[in-house]
């Protein structure tokens, strides 16, 4: 099969393509936001030993 | 039982997730990689549906991984409130947005195979139908999470909603189910497919089992960035991101 | 020991009873909810009665759903700014069974009345008379299971902020099934489909299952909170 008939995959390629394009989405959503959020907890909870203080922001365990 | 108390403890953990993590990720890839190609090149089109029922193989490994998420979650959640396990807590919380994350995923899906199938986006099937109810469970939990700043409250709260959740959805089910045959000829359900081969079988699983890993993976990243978090006020955290910098 | 739970259930009872009809506001605000829920729909779909006949029995029961959810917020709200609920927290009895007598006295004032009050919309709303026992019926077996259900959200959000609309986002997912069969067995009965019977005794057993769990997981629920 060549690429073009395999992107065209008959009738219903935008169907197909839709329905793995939104879990692909979602799938990197799913990895891009955790990574970000850990990101900034590294910078904060750094920024907390730089100053010495502790964060007040919420109360922990 | 001696196992799971000695990773039960925070830092065990979040030093076992660490290990883990890579090895998930990697199978995750692995599997995604072969399941996507033996599903959308290998199985050969349908006769009645033609390519559209590919739509199948990331169709059906969200709505399942959406539900045995919420298990896992209500389940997490119970034992972190029975017998006051923090890390049973966190995996609970860290649950909900990756399993409301497949049941969107299920619902878009869902409806674009509806479309060719049925020719409208959307249609009151049944196992559709539960489906949005089960992403109102899941945005009801983590909005009760996110409004509680307390984490022990938090957590404890939310706990009883998800076990109420639970034991609601069997009967939740079932009533759709018993509501949609009542108003609909049954032919209009996605179940209702011809006949499931080989072919289609076997991508199905491969991409289920790599579904269940992708859930794994986020697991591991997400408690163990909850884990700091609620530990940093800990030493061996403080260590960690002294050693860091 | 038991007389004395019994006892204590009835004075709780009792007692709310007389609260809530002092705040007779914020009980007759559901009622009033749902009568006019009830005669807006008229005004959007036409006054066509046929029309409404077919749309009557799940706007009757939408409508009256919404009315108990909006209800739910004065369950637990003044005790516990008032401090009686960490009272009841320290009486002898079981909690649950306290929660049971307040959430029984809640519905007598706002489930009961609502379902008495029915069969006047349901002349509005064009639903055939021999619907009309049906419709009562269902809202006096499908009320109370709401308002048990709905006890939990309600003493899980206590002091949360934005609860109000939080109960509903918690509690609206959980009424499906009573929906579903409540709205059916009118619909049953006015002559669309199966009979109501076991659609009742459906309700019926929610109620009981409801009965068995909701007020223990509501009290569960109020310790969280009053923690």
């Amino acid at each position: 099969m060549s690429l073009p008939g395999f992107l065209q995959m008959g009738r219903f390629s935008v169907f197909i393509w839709g329905a793995y394009g939104f879990t692909a989405l979602m799938v990197f959503l799913n990895i891009v936001q955790p990574l970000i959020e850990r990101r900034k907890l590294w910078k904060r909870l750094q920024r907390n030993l730089d100053d010495g203080v502790e964060d007040t922001h919420e109360e922990a365990e | 039982m001696k196992l799971i108390h000695k990773y039960s403890a925070p830092k065990r953990f979040y030093e076992l997730a660490g290990m883990l993590a890579p090895w998930f990720a990697t199978l995750t890839a692995l599997l995604f990689i072969s399941g996507l190609y033996l599903g959308l090149y290998w199985a050969p089109p349908d006769y009645q549906q033609g390519n559209a029922y590919r739509i199948m193989f990331v169709h059906v490994p969200n709505a399942w991984m959406s539900m045995m998420a919420y298990v896992a979650m209500a389940l997490f959640a119970a034992a972190g409130y029975i017998w006051n396990i923090r890390l049973a807590d966190i995996l609970a919380k860290v649950t909900a947005p990756l399993g409301a994350s497949f049941t969107l995923t299920a619902l878009v899906t869902g409806s674009l195979w509806g479309k060719p199938m049925w020719g409208t986006y959307w249609v009151w099937d049944a196992r559709l139908t539960s489906e949005l109810v089960l992403l109102f469970l899941y945005v009801g939990y983590m909005a009760l999470q996110a409004s509680i700043d307390d984490a022990r409250r938090a957590a404890h709260a939310s706990a009883i909603i998800a076990i109420v959740g639970l034991v609601n959805i069997p009967i939740i089910h079932y009533s759709v189910y018993w509501w949609h045959t009542l108003h609909q000829p049954a032919s209009l359900t996605l179940t209702s497919q011809p006949k499931i081969y080989i072919t289609m079988l076997i991508p199905l699983i491969i991409m289920s089992i790599g579904f269940m890993f992708f859930y794994l993976t986020m697991l591991c990243v997400r408690s163990r960035s909850e884990i700091l978090w609620r530990e940093r006020r800990a030493d061996w955290v403080r260590k960690l991101v002294e050693s860091r910098s | 020991m038991t007389g004395g739970v019994l006892g204590a259930m009835r004075a709780v009872f009792l007692r709310e009873l007389l609260v809530f009809w002092r705040r007779s506001t914020e009980v007759m605000a559901a009622l009033v909810f749902f009568v006019i829920v009830t005669t807006l729909f008229p005004l959007a779909i036409g006054p066509e009665r046929r029309e409404l006949m077919v749309v009557a029995p799940g706007v009757l029961w939408v409508a009256a759903l919404l009315a108990t959810t909006l209800s739910l917020n004065h369950l637990f709200a003044s005790d516990y700014q008032d401090g009686s609920l960490e009272q009841m927290l320290m009486s002898p009895y079981p909690l649950s069974a306290m929660v049971l007598a307040k959430i029984a006295a809640h519905w007598v004032l706002t489930g009961l009345p609502l379902a008495l009050l029915s069969p006047l919309l349901a002349v509005q709303m064009a639903l055939p008379t021999k619907a009309i026992g049906t419709l009562v019926g269902s809202l006096l077996l499908g009320t109370p299971t709401l308002t048990l259900i709905g006890a939990i959200p309600a003493a899980l959000t206590l002091g949360v902020r934005g609860g109000g609309v939080l109960v509903s986002l918690l509690v609206l997912p959980l009424y499906t099934p009573i929906l579903i069969f409540g709205a059916e067995a009118v619909a049953a009965s006015a002559g669309q489909g199966f009979a109501s019977v076991a659609h009742l005794s459906l309700l019926g057993a929610f109620l009981a299952l409801a009965l068995s769990f909701a007020p223990w997981a509501s009290s569960a629920a109020l310790r969280v909170s009053l923690d």
